[in-house]
């Protein structure tokens, strides 16, 4: 998944991004409030994690200026003000969840995996499409009750698509949702993993939709 | 303690006798010199009568002269006065202590009230002089010798009377002297009480403020002179209310600045996913520091809020009726891993019925402190127990374990900040119980350490809640 990430200290940013990109998730990182607005207006994220008391504005009008441009991205706030009335704030301002400083990783990461799941409103925590599951948490994909390897791209393309079962993505969607805007790209990548994903699953598993892009194909 | 009013009135009053008594002293001085006077005069002018009339007597009668006036012996003896009062109709009783006498220059005794100075004494001295009678009273007498008449003629008065009148007059003029006193007396107390009202009024004020009521005192009514006073307070006043906010945005601060490293030092060290047994050992160790910091750290936090609400709310968080049962489950919730790992059996033996009336925040912190002492030295497949029971004194709430306990020495020392009992493989900062008896010596609460009753060993803290503040 891809995840906007906003706090403004470094030696914390590097480490969270650290940890999501291991995970295998694309990490933008905006260390103020207002890149934070240019990053998620330019994109489009799975989830926000957004720390409270940024340099040049608070994280609620962060919030607030979102929701008001009608992103309504899944927020998780991730802050060190832990106070009781301070959640209820953060939630009430529309938040989706809220965690405090300092937190355990393997809680924060699931914890987004849930906002992401209740946002394409799943119930299941493994995604499964006709013989293939792929499990965010664990990483892994099964077809037809067999383990199947995949790269890290491979396995966000291949979860990108069963997360949105019906949804048509154009080419340049999806290379935004593989890489960070400070990643290089080579030129027919998204060709590549497709490509990849259809010798592993099986040719009907990605359907191109001419002049648009692609989306999850009807197995028989 | 001096008091300026007391001071004031004793002051005042004491000037205002004294100069009253100097002018009661004058002004006798002045009355019985003037009376004094007047019955000298009066004295002179009798004796003047006595001769115009006696010269009258002796032209009317031819043959008549000076001897057989004296033949005659006319003793003019005053009548007693009956009555009770001082007079009746023949005469009054004053007459006594009034005399005349005429005597021949040869010291023949002529005519004369015969009463007062002794008959038989005649002395050749003119003018004014005080005499003694056989009785031994006092008389001031006038002698004058008559040139024409040939004779000495006496008027006396007895001193007594003389001064009755200086006395009389003396005595109205103290009296009205000490009835103003008086009245002075109670108008100055009045008026010194009225003068100091507004004085009594900025103390009162004064004593009204502590930690969480620092708003200034209101410098409109306060007077003149001790308006500085006022001033320097409202200034240190302001200082005091400064600091306090400094103080609490201090912790809110470093409570964020803190947190933040101690969440990336944590982030790094999980991002090791290690390959080895010793890095994955020092990976466990950098988050178990990094946990033990963090508990620390809220520790000192607890403590700190709970010292700045005590100042912003004066104290006393308001007590709602809780079900103690419930409350003590929402305290082993979190505890509910620790207590899987070492395999304790907890027991929450509180009646479900129970109400315990008491601010519930407090009382959330002093049951999670005790609760969580209670697991973390707690050995494995040791045994927990949580019971309550309430009484006509109060209601008593135990938490019990079978941990290593206290020695009688570390049962004293162990509610001291950053005390830490002799167990040193077990992780604490020596802050829970700071926070313990914080919290009980606010609400009024009892806190009692015996030895656990479950085991050989073991802790048993007795929290008592009194009747009276249990109603609260």
């Amino acid at each position: 998944m891809k995840i906007l990430l906003v706090e403004d200290d470094p030696l914390l940013g590097e480490g969270v991004a650290d940890a999501f990109k291991y995970q295998g998730h694309v990490v933008e990182w905006a260390s103020s409030g207002q890149q934070a607005l240019i990053l998620a207006q330019g994109s489009v994220f799975d989830v926000v994690v957004l720390d409270l008391g940024l340099p040049d504005m608070e994280g609620l009008a962060v919030l607030s200026a979102l929701r008001k441009v009608k992103i309504n991205t899944p927020v998780l706030i991730l802050t060190a003000r832990d106070s009781c009335d301070e959640k209820v704030l953060g939630l009430d301002r529309g938040a989706d969840d809220y965690m405090a400083k300092p937190f355990d990783l393997p809680e924060l990461l699931a914890r987004l995996r849930a906002l992401v799941r209740r946002h394409a409103g799943r119930v299941e925590p493994v995604l499964s499409y006709q013989g293939i599951e792929v499990n965010p948490a664990e990483h892994s994909v099964m077809y037809q009750g067999q383990p199947v390897a995949m790269s890290r791209h491979e396995f966000e393309l291949l979860s990108h698509f069963m997360t949105y079962p019906t949804r048509v993505f154009s080419r340049e969607v999806l290379v935004e949702q593989l890489y960070s805007w400070s990643e290089d790209i080579g030129s027919n990548t998204v060709e590549v993993y497709v490509h990849h994903l259809r010798k592993k699953l099986g040719k009907s598993v990605i359907e191109t939709v001419r002049g648009v892009g692609y989306r999850l194909g009807k197995m028989s | 303690m001096k008091s300026i009013r007391f001071w004031l009135i004793v002051m005042l009053t004491s000037a205002i006798l004294t100069s009253m008594l100097g002018a009661i002293f004058i002004s006798y001085n002045k009355v019985s010199h003037e009376t004094e006077e007047l019955y000298d005069a009066e004295l002179a002018q009798l004796s003047r009568v006595l001769e115009s009339l006696l010269s009258i007597q002796l032209d009317y009668t031819q043959d008549a002269n000076l001897a057989s006036l004296a033949e005659k012996d006319r003793v003019i003896n005053t009548p007693d006065v009956h009555a009770s009062g001082e007079f009746d109709l023949y005469g009054h009783k004053y007459e006594k202590k009034l005399s005349f006498q005429i005597w021949t220059s040869q010291g023949v005794f002529l005519l004369g009230s015969g009463h007062g100075l002794d008959m038989t004494e005649f002395v050749r001295k003119p003018g004014y002089q005080i005499e003694q009678d056989t009785a031994g009273e006092q008389w001031r007498s006038f002698t004058r010798y008559s040139e024409p008449l040939k004779v000495w003629i006496k008027t006396a008065q007895q001193m007594e009377i003389r001064e009755e009148l200086t006395h009389e007059i003396a005595s109205l003029n103290v009296q009205s002297l000490l009835l103003m006193l008086l009245v002075m007396i109670v108008l100055m107390v009045i008026i010194i009480q009225m003068g100091f009202r507004s004085l009594l009024r900025v103390s009162e004020e004064i004593e009204s403020r502590n930690p969480s009521h620092l708003a200034p005192l209101d410098e409109r009514e306060v007077p003149s002179e001790i308006m500085p006073v006022v001033h320097a307070l409202n200034q240190l006043l302001g200082e005091i209310d400064h600091s306090i906010e400094r103080q609490q945005r201090f912790t809110s601060n470093a409570a964020h600045e803190l947190r933040t490293p101690l969440a990336a030092i944590k982030v790094h060290a999980q991002n090791l996913y290690p390959q080895d047994e010793r890095t994955q050992t020092i990976q466990q160790k950098i988050v178990q520091g990094v946990d033990k910091l963090t508990h620390l750290f809220n520790q000192l936090i607890t403590l700190s809020k709970m010292e700045t609400e005590l100042q912003e709310e004066g104290g006393r968080e308001s007590s709602k009726k809780l079900l103690l049962h419930g409350l003590v489950d929402q305290q082993l919730f979190p505890l509910s891993e620790q207590i899987k790992v070492k395999n304790l059996q907890v027991d929450n033996a509180v009646a479900t019925d129970l109400v315990c009336t008491c601010p519930e925040n407090s009382m959330s912190i002093l049951l999670r402190n005790l609760i969580d002492n209670a697991v973390r030295y707690s050995d494995e497949n040791g045994m927990i127990r949580v019971t309550a029971t309430d009484s006509a004194d109060g209601m008593s709430i135990s938490v019990m374990d079978t941990g290593p306990g206290l020695d009688e020495q570390q049962k004293q020392r162990v509610f001291e900040r950053f005390y830490r009992a002799a167990h040193q493989q077990v992780t604490g900062c020596g802050l829970g119980l700071s926070i313990v008896k914080e919290i009980v010596e606010r609400q009024q609460y009892r806190i009692l350490l015996h030895d656990s009753p479950l085991a050989e060993h073991g802790l048993w803290v007795e929290l008592f809640i009194p009747k009276e503040i249990n109603m609260k």
